[in-house]
């Protein structure tokens, strides 16, 4: 009886994670539309549905350490729970990373955009890719599209200078031009950071599939 | 059934061997004591004629244990007893064989002892002298021999259950073996004449079931092919909002794990907009989205199901909505190019109402009004025809239709503005009839050649080739030599109100419908129209009308309605 209790919140805790999964895949996805399309309406859609994710966070954990005290996981379960609760912080971090990018949205929503899109968008797209991969990786518990993410990581880093380089260009074209470059500065930063963040996310994957964390046994 | 049959046995062994132990009970009781009784007769007839003293001579001799001597005398006072004493015996003279004996010289009877099981023998005899000498011997009655016999009847009984128990084992066995040899799924034989009317109902059941099994299967399989073959996806969920089953559009629309079934919706979709609408829906009330998946927009339809549980519909209304949207654009550009030259004529003539206009200039402004309401005829025209096309219809009088007469003709009507723009229109080919509608086919050409000619530069030329393939495919190349349509372009010259240079066409008197009629012509005659084009050096339009082009435009016609 006990035990069919624990397998059912356990099962629970899998389907919270996937949900605030998808919350934060939503979120940057809106973020990045906003910031293409300047949806104003969007931008500020993702700002308030931050505190959702929060609140999700809050409530995976406080799941996490019950789970814990209560029920007193071993082995492969351990590993899910412990994992759990490495995750929910890189997935609150990309929450709040998306919300960044659409206050700052808020305010190049008034100028015309400076830059050609194609570096930025093509940061977005791998950033948000990534974040899809990782998360895909813990639904279908698969250590190799988890690898896979890792492996994406050096490509946004590129882009990331990339898209600097660009700034940097067009601040010395027109100085004019370096309120709304540091913006997309910034905004590239905090890509580049989700990129990490489902780095992360990925590791914590494979750990809680084969016990293994950055190529070190832990469990 | 073991039981049974051992039960049986043993209830008819028992009441057998009773039956038959009490039975010899009787038979031999009844020789016994008429053995007893002859012995007695026999030995005490012997003293009937002999006197007490001989009597009492022979009878000292006898053993109690063998038989009991008792000698009473008439007054039935004991005078002697070779198994009690004589004292202490009670009168004599009333028991049954004495006063029998007493009487007739000899006596008889028979008691019951006091203990159970036995009785006594009694013989008297009158001597000589009038006393009477009485021998009596003592055997085990009925009871007696009855009761004696049951240790060994029980025993009997233990053996038989013993023996019992194996063979109703084994018969058992060897009663039901056969019958569960029986093969069940193919060609039924009894094993035993008694239960052929049992297996011919299994028989007939089997055939039910298998039938049963049957139509069940079919059903399963139709409603697999319908759902398997409908481009819509479907999806059941069970009351946990586990998939219980999908479609395969289903799962290549969501591009869903493979398989989904026995997933959480969040886990197979994970969509969080289908996931909140299947929650509402397991909670009872229907919901309805509009989500795009890979570029194609569906409209979801989730609806609690009456056991508990919900059914997702996923229909592909891509073409639906890509044509509500056409048809907004349309609308929304019809208003704005019918309201631009109607703004112009209100102002001209309140300009002209209002007298403000000096004499000479007013003729220039009727003028530019008679423009303005020549435009919107034109575009009205235009709009109407679209609209006309746009419905499927317009193509009812089908009739053969001489091409190259039709180009000429156009030719003929278009020739003041080609000169108007020194520029010289050719036309090469033979006849080429096909079966068209006369009018839209002068549309056709009109709006080609118009085309070729407002947009080319002074001293240009236009060549109208008509020529008729190998395959008997004909088609209409109208090429010009002017400013060209960039590349970017040419793919959507033929939407409607597309301009490539809004300023340049307006000035033409263009409506923006022209090549978007073209197209539609050419598709409803079965058609296919192709644009070449070089910036600067010119472009050829080509629309190809399906072979001979004799009876297949109107067969078409035909089949679409």
């Amino acid at each position: 009886m006990m035990r069919s209790r624990y397998d059912e919140q356990l099962s629970i805790l899998n389907n919270e994670l996937i949900e605030m999964g998808a919350m934060i895949e939503d979120a940057i996805g809106n973020a990045v539309r906003a910031l293409e399309e300047r949806d104003m309406a969007v931008a500020n859609e993702v700002i308030s549905s931050d505190y959702a994710i929060d609140e999700k966070e809050r409530e995976i954990e406080s799941l996490c350490l019950k789970l814990i005290l209560i029920e007193q996981p071993v082995a492969s379960d351990l590993r899910q729970v412990s994992a759990a609760l490495k995750m929910i912080t890189d997935m609150e971090r990309v929450g709040d990373h998306a919300a960044d990018i659409s206050e700052l949205c808020v305010y190049l929503a008034d100028s015309e955009p400076i830059t050609n899109w194609a570096n930025m968008r093509e940061m977005a797209d791998t950033a948000t890719g990534m974040l899809t991969g990782a998360i895909d990786a813990y639904v279908k518990r698969d250590p190799q599209i988890a690898q896979a993410v890792i492996g994406r990581d050096d490509k946004v880093d590129d882009l990331f200078d990339a898209v600097r380089n660009d700034l940097i260009r067009l601040i010395r074209e027109d100085a004019d031009n370096g309120a709304q470059a540091i913006d997309l500065l910034q905004i590239a930063k905090y890509l580049e950071r989700i990129g990490d963040h489902a780095v992360n996310i990925a590791e914590w994957v494979i750990f809680s599939i084969t016990g293994i964390h950055k190529d070190t046994r832990v469990l | 059934m073991n039981r049974r049959i051992l039960t049986g046995m043993l209830l008819l062994t028992v009441i057998a061997l009773i039956l038959i132990s009490t039975a010899v009970c009787f038979v031999f009781y009844g020789s016994f004591s008429d053995a007893t009784r002859s012995e007695l007769r026999g030995w005490a007839d012997v003293f009937r004629r002999a006197d007490t003293a001989t009597a009492l001579k022979e009878i000292e001799g006898v053993r109690p244990e063998d038989m009991r001597v008792t000698l009473v005398s008439p007054d039935g006072t004991v005078k002697y007893d070779n198994a009690a004493s004589p004292g202490a015996m009670d009168n004599h003279a009333r028991r049954e064989e004495v006063a029998e004996a007493l009487t007739t010289g000899t006596g008889e009877s028979r008691r019951l002892s006091g203990t159970l099981g036995e009785e006594t023998y009694y013989y008297a005899v009158r001597l000589a002298d009038g006393n009477v000498l009485r021998a009596a011997k003592t055997r085990s009655s009925v009871w007696g021999m009855f009761s004696g016999s049951l240790p060994a009847v029980a025993l009997v009984i233990l053996i038989v259950f013993a023996i019992g128990y194996f063979m109703a084992k084994n018969l058992t066995r060897r009663i039901v073996d056969p019958i569960n040899s029986v093969d069940l799924e193919h060609g039924l034989s009894s094993p035993y004449d008694e239960m052929a009317p049992f297996i011919r109902t299994i028989e007939k059941q089997r055939e039910q079931i298998a039938e049963q099994i049957n139509a069940l299967q079919r059903r399963a399989d139709t409603i697999n092919a319908i759902m398997d073959n409908m481009r819509e996806g479907i999806i059941f969920v069970d009351e946990k909002g586990v998939i219980i089953s999908l479609n395969s559009s289903a799962g290549a629309i969501l591009s869903a794990d493979n398989p989904a079934e026995g997933k959480s919706v969040l886990e197979a979709v994970r969509d969080m907009d289908l996931v909140k609408s299947v929650r509402e829906a397991l909670s009872g009330s229907r919901g309805e989205i509009v989500k795009e998946y890979d570029g194609r927009t569906y409209r979801v339809f989730i609806s609690p199901a009456s056991e508990g549980g919900a059914i997702i519909l996923l229909l592909d209304v891509t073409e639906k909505s890509m044509g509500e949207k056409l048809r907004r654009e349309f609308s929304a550009n019809v208003s704005h190019e019918l309201k631009t030259p109607l703004t112009s004529i209100y102002g001209y003539a309140e300009m002209l109402v209002s007298g403000m206009v000096a004499k000479d200039d007013e003729h220039k402004l009727l003028r530019k009004i008679k423009d303005e309401a020549q435009r919107m005829n034109t575009l009205i025209q235009d709009i109407i025809l679209v609209s006309r096309l746009d419905e499927g219809g317009g193509g009812d009088a089908f009739e053969n239709v001489d091409l190259r007469a039709t180009a000429s003709e156009v030719i003929e009507a278009l020739s003041l503005s080609a000169a108007d723009g020194r520029i010289s229109v050719r036309l090469a080919g033979d006849s080429a009839c096909i079966r068209a509608d006369r009018s839209m086919m002068y549309e056709l050409f009109y709006n080609l050649i118009d085309n070729a000619i407002k947009y080319n530069i002074p001293n240009g030329k236009v060549n109208v080739d008509i020529c008729r393939a190998d395959d008997g495919q004909i088609s209409v190349a109208v090429s010009d030599t002017g400013i060209g349509i960039p590349k970017e372009s040419q793919a959507r010259v033929f939407e409607r109100f597309y301009r490539v240079d809004k300023s340049r066409s307006k000035k033409k008197g263009g409506t923006g419908l022209g090549l978007a009629i073209v197209k539609h012509i050419v598709l409803l005659h079965g058609g296919q129209v192709s644009i070449e084009s070089r910036e600067g050096e010119g472009t050829t339009m080509t629309a190809t009308f399906p072979s001979g082009g004799q009876t297949l435009p109107s067969a078409r016609q035909q089949s679409e309605k």
